[in-house]
């Protein structure tokens, strides 16, 4: 028992530190302040939404109903997290070797590794369930049955999720263990869990805004929350047992228990099955050696894309980036929050092309992958330095790169537009030109700031894109390229009443500042570029 | 065919790692550079590969200057490092195929050369495989086929035998006299001494950014009946101590 908790602590010390540098933050104070700052963002809408849940659920005379369907949207959340975090803590992780030969039992591992998985996941717990379940205390008067088993409840949610998680990892352990799969499943996963997230957000808005419906929604048992609650016990169970029901309390605790010794008595059979093949290489391909050439540009842009591709951090950042506008559009359709009718409204229609046009280019606009296109390739950034490559050249195919990655996306956001939007050919061409020079501009403008902070002795792929300050810097210029926009609106309000007038002439200026950032790029800051070392 | 003409590197304006090298090396010759831990080997080769840049000084490599003129020096060199931290989620063939490309050899050459090199070193029937599942040793033979493929006229190694084993170091040793015989340059560093005294034709030897001898083992050992390991130590050791 001594052993496993120094486990234990060494893989929650060791967790705890790894998102501390992720941060990339040495001053003390200021990762102190990041991090109170990153809490209180998080909670705030957090207990925002408890509040304004309790008092719809309040409405129709069952609060408990709070803590019912918050248990059951952060059962959906831990689990759709819990597949990649354990996939990945147990397959793919580095201490594995060296945990192997320490005099520890084989149990004693998965439980520890375990442990900072269920720490994660009650993180999500104390997100979505705990401000549901005090909400729900101060609301109905503090009663000590609802403080006991509201405690019990919110140590006890994580576990469901994370067994259930872990045994689909043990069944499917032979196809996730190889890379090619890894990648495929963090991916899916992560889309899913988008989906999930977008879907809940929607349906709370709509609940929030609209409290009848959830009346209608329990009645007619149509709603979302209440059909997975109805289908998925342990929430009632959860919610009773909080309520006092002993009964509930058994079954709660019985099912919790039941996954535990089920895991317990499967873990050696977990741990050889899966861990020690984290050890193993990869499939061997019985395909032929081929030796075809090919022009550089080919062999550059094809590295510049595997290095996203072969990497499900990057990658991940890349597609999510790209599928969120998809999702969200999507999703509202579904919803019926957007509808075509709204679209063909009078107070609508002046302002259809701004929406179309900021639709098809939200891929150059949330996926500033350029801006980490040196930063990606870390420690390997020394061999393009090596080989006989015109630096201009090695520029250009990275920036290419981006392009290519970009405007892929926006060509199916276009598509997706001509379906949705009622889209005519001349519109279409203006968002195209649009499409196209905004791609160039944000693309050469985000590799400029990679150059001047290029972060290459990165330990962690996480560390190379999403807590890399140039993402923010470079969302940033979006923010002014935005406010150019505006200007352009303003100065020319009452000379233009068109909107595709308006694109036309922010696409023109956005070419004119192309052309001057393309001019540095290629002419003052090649050295620059040169410079760097790994 | 490889000259460093007062080569100085300076780190954050104050840590000097290479202090005003002089080095000048003849086509045909397998030259060893030698020094401790720290002395500025791999910064001098860094420097030499335009991987790092010149605080002051001057490299020609078959006389093109590495600063001013990196595309067509880059072109007579290929560069075996000593970590080979390569991006290696792409197969062992992509790499190849990938180097091949960058110096252009024609596919009958690649073939060829790929075939031959990656036999030799025992690594063909990986060639399918991620470069990530390899070990140090393969990636190392990895890197050796990749800089033979374009046939360089100056091959640089910075700690070659580091994770070979003796049938693949006996192998790299015969291709870099070869190298040699048939008309190129060999620059490589060192720490097994036993290897530099066996296949070097001069050697230097660098400590804390300053090269402190440099000749034939013959001319160093004049100065001494000792070995090369004992001068090694004496030249290099701690004044401070």
């Amino acid at each position: 028992m001594k052993k496993l908790k120094l486990l234990i602590m060494l893989q929650l010390k060791n967790s705890w530190k790894k998102v501390q540098n992720s941060l990339n933050i040495k001053n003390k104070k200021l990762l102190l302040l990041v991090q109170t700052v990153l809490i209180i963002s998080i909670f705030a809408p957090a207990i925002y939404f408890s509040i304004v849940s309790y008092k719809a659920f309040s409405q129709i005379n069952q609060p408990e109903l709070i803590i019912t369907s918050m248990y059951v949207n952060a059962v959906i959340l831990m689990f759709f997290l819990g597949i990649p975090i354990i996939a990945s803590v147990f397959f793919f992780s580095k201490d594995t070797k060296f945990l192997i030969t320490l005099p520890v039992t084989e149990t004693d591992i998965i439980f520890s590794k375990l442990s900072t998985v269920y720490i994660f996941l009650l993180g999500i717990s104390t997100i979505f369930l705990l401000p549901s379940i005090i909400t729900y205390l101060i609301g109905t008067g503090f009663s000590i049955s609802v403080i006991l088993f509201g405690i019990i409840g919110y140590f006890m949610a994580p576990l469901l999720p994370l067994l259930i998680s872990a045994l689909i990892i043990l069944a499917f352990n032979k196809y996730i263990r190889k890379t090619k799969y890894k990648n495929i499943l963090t991916v899916l996963s992560n889309i899913v869990l988008t989906i999930v997230i977008i879907v809940i957000q929607l349906a709370i808005t709509q609940y929030a805004n609209n409290p009848e419906q959830i009346q209608s929604a329990i009645l007619n048992n149509e709603s979302f929350i209440s059909m997975v609650g109805s289908s998925f016990p342990p929430s009632i169970w959860l919610t009773k047992m909080i309520l006092g029901s002993v009964v509930d309390f058994v079954y709660f605790m019985g099912i919790n228990l039941l996954f535990i010794l089920t895991l317990f008595y499967l873990a050696k059979t977990f741990f050889r099955k899966s861990m020690m093949y984290s050890t193993v290489s990869n499939v061997i391909s019985k395909k032929d050696l081929y030796f075809k050439k090919h022009s550089i540009a080919y062999q550059l842009i094809k590295r510049h894309i595997l290095i996203i591709v072969k990497e499900p951090t990057f990658l991940l950042n890349t597609v999510l980036s790209m599928l969120v506008p998809v999702i969200l559009v999507v999703l509202m359709i579904f919803s019926k929050q957007f509808t075509i009718d709204l679209l063909s409204s009078v107070e609508i229609k002046p302002y259809m092309m701004l929406i179309v046009s900021v639709f098809v280019i939200s891929p150059s606009i949330v996926s500033n992958i350029s801006s980490t296109v040196i930063t990606r390739e870390g420690k390997a950034f020394w061999e393009l330095k090596a080989l006989p490559i015109d630096s201009k050249l090695n520029i250009k195919y990275r920036i290419w790169t981006t392009i290519a990655i970009n405007t892929v996306g926006s060509f199916i956001l276009l598509i997706l537009a001509i379906f949705i939007f009622p889209m005519t050919i001349k519109m279409t061409a203006i968002v195209l030109l649009f499409t196209i020079i905004t791609t160039l501009l944000f693309a050469t403008l985000d590799f400029i700031v990679n150059i001047y902070r290029p972060i290459l002795n990165w330990t962690h792929p996480t560390a190379a894109v999403k807590n890399n300050l140039n993402v923010m810097i470079a969302l940033g210029l979006r923010v002014v390229a935005g406010a150019v926009c505006y200007l352009v609106y303003i100065i020319t309000f009452g000379f233009i009443n068109s909107f595709n007038t308006l694109i036309i002439i922010i696409s023109i200026i956005f070419f004119i500042l192309y052309f001057i950032i393309r001019y540095q790029l290629y002419n003052n800051l090649v050295v620059k570029f040169e410079k760097i070392t790994v | 065919m490889i000259e460093l003409n007062n080569v100085t590197k300076v780190y954050d304006n104050e840590k000097k790692a290479v202090n005003s090298l002089d080095l000048s090396i003849n086509s045909g010759e397998i030259f060893g550079f030698l020094g401790p831990n720290g002395a500025g080997k791999t910064t001098t080769i860094r420097m030499m590969t335009g991987i790092l840049d010149i605080t002051n000084g001057q490299i020609l490599i078959d006389n093109n200057d590495i600063e001013k003129n990196p595309l067509e020096t880059k072109k007579c060199f290929t560069l075996v490092p000593d970590h080979p931290e390569i991006f290696d989620a792409i197969s062992g063939i992509d790499y190849l195929n990938f180097i091949s490309d960058m110096y252009e050899v024609d596919e009958t050459s690649r073939k060829e050369r790929i075939e031959k090199y990656t036999k030799d070193f025992g690594i063909y029937k990986d060639l399918n495989q991620s470069i990530s599942s390899y070990s140090h040793g393969m990636k190392q033979k990895l890197l050796i086929t990749g800089a033979l493929l374009p046939k360089p006229k100056v091959l640089i190694l910075d700690e070659p035998l580091g994770g070979l084993d003796p049938k693949s170091a006996r192998i790299l040793k015969d291709i870099m006299k070869e190298h040699c015989i048939n008309g190129g340059t060999v620059f490589f560093s060192s720490h097994v001494l036993e290897v530099v005294e066996n296949l070097c034709d001069r050697i230097g030897i660098i400590n804390e950014g300053k090269l402190i001898a440099s000749g034939t083992l013959e001319s160093i050992k004049q100065k001494s009946n000792n070995s090369l390991e004992d001068i090694f130590l004496e030249l290099t050791k701690d004044e401070e101590a």
